[in-house]
């Protein structure tokens, strides 16, 4: 059986994108990178981890997001609620939290003592009687909207976001209602700061047509396989200012030894749908409810991007880091938790294949940067399967042109 | 002295070198491996990994005893050897990559809590 069935399509007209050239400024115009700065990143919902990152209270996590020219504070207060701060002391300005991550009652500013709850509330200022005329309670933490979708956490640098998270994540809310976010947990991350423009590796992570070929060893047939060798998608779909797409699995994707035991032992990356239910699962995944589902992949604008499996899922965070040409990623990984050690070693090859993968996509994007820049080179031609690159685009461009609507 | 359960201790020699508690250091020994000597510890345990497997099915996720946790060290660097033989007959994914060590790893080795490993 063929595993897709959507030749004939046309997704970009579909998406109603043009057919010509990207010009190359999109990955080197600093102008264009500032105004991403200004007109998304200091308007969009950002996501800055999950919930799990501080299971208890008491527990932080600091994000320093030089590009908003701030450190964000996150926060389990003792009730057990996610706050979001600046990370800034309100005597003098000095950082509350140098630690990146930790758990404690109170957060102790390091230059004065000045102390603060996990409600951000200032709870004792050392030799308060010589201040003057000090109003304690204008001097809490400064607080930066947060809100929550399934357990991953958002910020938004706007005081008063125009829109709620839920109506900025819009069609993607109800798609992927009901996926066991909550139930896998942590297993494995990796980041690291990669000499490019953010776009450029965004648009490495949302279309599947490189991995026939950069991904031909490590993944091996395991997408689209022989019947479908350039790995055309099962879906593809226009979510706003968001995207997704549904990749294919292979028919019968050679197995080596280790491939063979991992499957036996838990779900791994190359677990395969074939045979399962699928009427119980959201319907954003595998929405085409295929027999060959491998993963889908969500891609929340402006920089977050979410891979959905059978049994785990991924993510990551790709952060401009002041420069056009600097970014940086952090790429994080859950499954379900193991109950045996067996299980312990199948997940280390889900993670073995993944980092694996994802040291063949970093091969390409410094390469693409520096060539990006010589001047040689002017255009990006995009094919059909890259609809989601050139939809990626085209909503910058309406944000940057203050015509996103 | 006997460093893995009684039915492995053919592989006990693997231990000290291969017998590592993190991916970092799992990914370290490779990459600054000698491909044939790595074959070496390779060929010796893929034969025994169903084995080790079905061992390793009956206990604790976090297993209390040393020999055990040798056994499941060893288990994991196997993956991460694998790849060399099985999939790219190279000792690295690409020669081109972005330097590894650009990247720091984040730890989950087994236990729910985030651990900065540098």
């Amino acid at each position: 059986m063929a595993n897709v069935n959507t030749e004939g399509r046309n997704w970009t007209k579909e998406f109603g994108l043009g057919t010509e050239p990207l010009n190359i400024d999109i990955y080197t115009s600093e102008e264009q990178y500032e105004k991403e700065i200004d007109m998304i990143f200091r308007h969009c919902w950002l996501n800055v981890g999950r919930e799990d990152d501080m299971p208890n209270k008491g527990d932080y996590v600091v994000h320093d997001i030089p590009i908003l020219n701030t450190s964000i504070l996150l926060t389990r207060d003792a009730d057990g609620e996610i706050n979001a701060f600046h990370n800034m002391c309100s005597h003098r300005g000095n950082k509350v939290c140098q630690e990146n991550v930790g758990n404690s009652k109170f957060h102790l500013c390091e230059f004065h003592g000045w102390a603060f709850d996990g409600k951000g509330m200032l709870r004792d200022i050392p030799d308060e009687k010589n201040f003057f005329n000090l109003d304690k309670s204008k001097l809490n933490l400064k607080t930066v909207s947060v809100d929550l979708w399934e357990g991953f956490i958002f910020i938004n640098m706007e005081e008063n976001p125009k829109e709620t998270l839920e109506e900025y994540l819009g069609e993607v809310v109800p798609l992927l209602k009901g996926y066991p976010f909550d139930r896998y947990t942590p297993i494995f991350g990796y980041e690291g700061e990669v000499n490019c423009n953010w776009k450029i590796s965004v648009d490495s992570q949302q279309e599947a047509y490189h991995a026939a070929y950069l991904h031909r060893r490590t993944l091996n047939g395991a997408l689209g396989g022989k019947e479908n060798p350039y790995i055309h998608c099962l879906d593809y779909k226009n979510l706003g200012r968001h995207r997704m797409l549904s990749m294919p699995a292979g028919d019968e994707p050679p197995r080596k030894p280790i491939d063979t035991l991992a499957a036996e032992n838990t779900v791994s990356i190359r677990s395969y749908s074939e045979g399962q239910d699928f009427s119980e699962w959201p319907t954003g995944v595998n929405p085409s409810r295929s027999d060959n589902w491998a993963a889908d992949i969500y891609v929340i604008f402006p920089n977050f991007w979410i891979a959905l499996f059978n049994g785990m899922y991924q993510t990551h965070n790709f952060w401009p880091m002041g420069q056009v040409d600097k970014m940086y990623q952090r790429i994080t990984m859950r499954a379900t938790e193991p109950e045996k050690p067996s299980q312990l070693w199948a997940r280390q090859y889900s993670r073995c294949m993944s980092r694996d993968v994802w040291l063949e996509d970093f091969s390409t994007l410094e390469a693409t940067a520096e060539v990006a820049k010589s001047g040689a080179f002017t255009e990006v031609n995009l094919q059909d399967q890259e609809v989601l690159c050139r939809h990626f685009h085209q909503v910058v461009s309406d944000y940057i042109n203050g015509e996103y609507k | 002295m006997n460093n893995l359960p009684n039915k492995f201790e053919g592989l006990s020699k693997f231990v000290a070198e291969w017998a590592l508690d993190t991916e970092q250091a799992r990914f370290d020994k490779r990459t600054s491996g000698k491909v044939e000597e790595i074959k070496f510890f390779y060929d010796a345990i893929i034969q025994q990994m169903p084995d080790i497997m079905a061992y390793l099915k009956d206990k604790e996720v976090e297993p209390s005893e040393q020999e055990d946790k040798n056994l499941l060290n060893m288990a994991m660097s196997c993956v991460e050897v694998s790849r060399i033989f099985e999939v790219w007959n190279q000792l690295d994914v690409r020669s081109d990559y972005l330097d590894p060590k650009r990247m720091t790893c984040l730890g989950y080795e087994g236990a729910k809590k985030l651990d900065r490993v540098k």
